[in-house]
């Protein structure tokens, strides 16, 4: 009987202290094990889901979660992801902030530099973020509001800089929202896209107008880019700047095997410690709450209008243009890079096998990407007014 | 009826503690100047780009 009580002491106080909690961990096993599966069975953002998934199960062991608030036991793990959350995300969001650098050092901005018109599509895919804060101001404070509507940047460090520099207590359901999301475009864009487009627009083809980007310019880019953003919306100036570093990086060209790290080695060991910190905030009494239901609703929303709006500035184009745009295009606004431009690429082809769009849409996902790094910066600097 | 449904939306958000349509009201004004902020920068982003584009190629050439 000792040995018994011994063995399942944290279990036993924890019963004692809260009986209720362990449905809640269980529940919360439950939502890790989902994950995971989404992670492997479906390949849908695994590299975040799956370490999320286990640090879900991983902080819901009974007797060393939260009870009443406090953490009850010293365990080990559990102190090491908190350790870990106030290091990488609470003190300076060190983590997404060097995960940028190795999404700058991924990205061509060629394809964008080639046609620069291509950004009014990423600026238009950003109303649904807009939208959704005054919908999200409806249920939340200005402050949550305007970090679960940054949801629909579709873009994971931008979503976290932004919650966590607006101290959003829905860190966790935004994350996990964030990336479902960015998991889903394949699934919700096409459905968004067809609902809003006619079969004759989705057969419009565009030439690819082939003019060469020098060198000068690649480098360039960064540069000026972080300097305006740096005027316009200063609170995104280290996001920009990270992003357009890493960039530069792989551009200026004397700098290839920082590159290659920053792409591969950097961004891999971020993301492997990004994915179980967050899960640091996934504890039952925290997550287990109707909020979080209805920000993955909000968070769809946002998605949604997200490209809703990308697609509709397209058609308003066409209105005025001689050469059309197929509107499918603006669709790719959104930060989810390179899958929003593969998937309108492929919808392209699916409706006419010699329409290739890809170039186009990879301009427009770039052009997304930075633009939402940009929105964030606009709702940090609102809110901060 | 107007009167019925705004009282209980009210008392449903005061119970419930949700900003309800001030919130929304706070708000609006940030879709406007969030949607025009994010096209102004673009739309200079574009600019100097365009004319990087130009001053760089004419010299490549």
């Amino acid at each position: 009987m000792q040995l018994i009580e011994a063995l399942f002491k944290p279990i036993i106080e924890q019963m004692e202290a809260d009986p209720t909690l362990i449905l809640k961990q269980l529940a919360m096993w439950v939502i890790g094990g989902i994950l995971i599966y989404l992670a492997i069975k479906k390949d849908m953002e695994p590299t975040l889901l799956l370490p999320m998934g286990f640090g879900a199960i991983l902080v819901n062991l009974p007797g060393i979660a939260n009870v009443g608030g406090e953490v009850q036991a010293q365990n080990g793990a559990f102190h090491t992801l908190e350790r870990l959350f106030d290091i990488g995300i609470d003190n300076g969001e060190l983590m997404p902030l060097i995960l940028f650098i190795g999404i700058g050092a991924m990205i061509d901005f060629g394809p964008l530099l080639r046609n620069p018109k291509y950004m009014i599509f990423g600026a238009a895919a950003q109303f649904g973020i807009f939208f959704t804060l005054c919908l999200s101001a409806y249920f939340f404070d200005l402050n949550d509001a305007a970090s679960i509507a940054i949801i629909g940047a579709a873009d994971g460090p931008t979503a976290i800089f932004v919650a966590q520099t607006l101290n959003s207590k829905y860190i966790a359901a935004i994350m996990v929202a964030a990336y479902s999301y960015m998991a889903l475009v394949p699934l919700i864009q096409p459905a968004v896209i067809k609902a809003c487009t006619t079969k004759k627009e989705r057969l419009i083809r565009m030439e690819d107008n082939g003019k060469p980007v020098s060198k000068t310019t690649r480098i360039l880019f960064p540069i000026i880019v972080t300097i305006l953003v740096g005027f316009v919306a200063p609170d995104a100036v280290s996001l920009i700047g990270f992003l357009m570093f890493g960039n530069l990086i792989r551009e200026c060209g004397v700098l290839d095997s920082l590159s290659e790290t920053a792409q591969k080695v950097l961004a891999n060991l971020i993301t492997i410690f990004l994915g179980i910190t967050i899960a640091f905030q996934m504890r039952a009494s925290e997550f287990l709450q109707w909020e979080t239901l209805l920000i993955m609703g909000l968070g769809l929303f946002a998605f949604v209008f997200d490209t809703f709006g990308g697609v509709m500035i397209a058609k308003f184009m066409n209105l005025f243009l001689k050469k059309k745009i197929n509107p499918m295009i603006g669709a790719a606004g959104i930060s989810a890079f390179p899958m929003a431009g593969r998937v309108v690429n492929k919808m392209g082809l699916a409706e006419d096998d010699q329409n290739f769009l890809l170039m186009h849409a990879i301009g427009v996902n770039v052009s997304g990407q930075v633009a939402s790094v940009i929105a964030g910066g606009l709702i940090l600097s609102f809110m901060a007014g | 009826m107007n009167f019925l449904t705004s009282t209980i939306t009210d008392a449903v958000n005061t119970a419930t503690g949700m900003p309800g349509m001030d919130g929304v009201l706070d708000a609006l004004p940030y879709m406007g100047y969030g949607m025009v902020g994010i096209f102004l920068v673009t739309g200079v982003i574009i600019l100097t780009v365009s004319l990087l584009n130009k001053l760089t190629n004419k010299k490549d050439k």
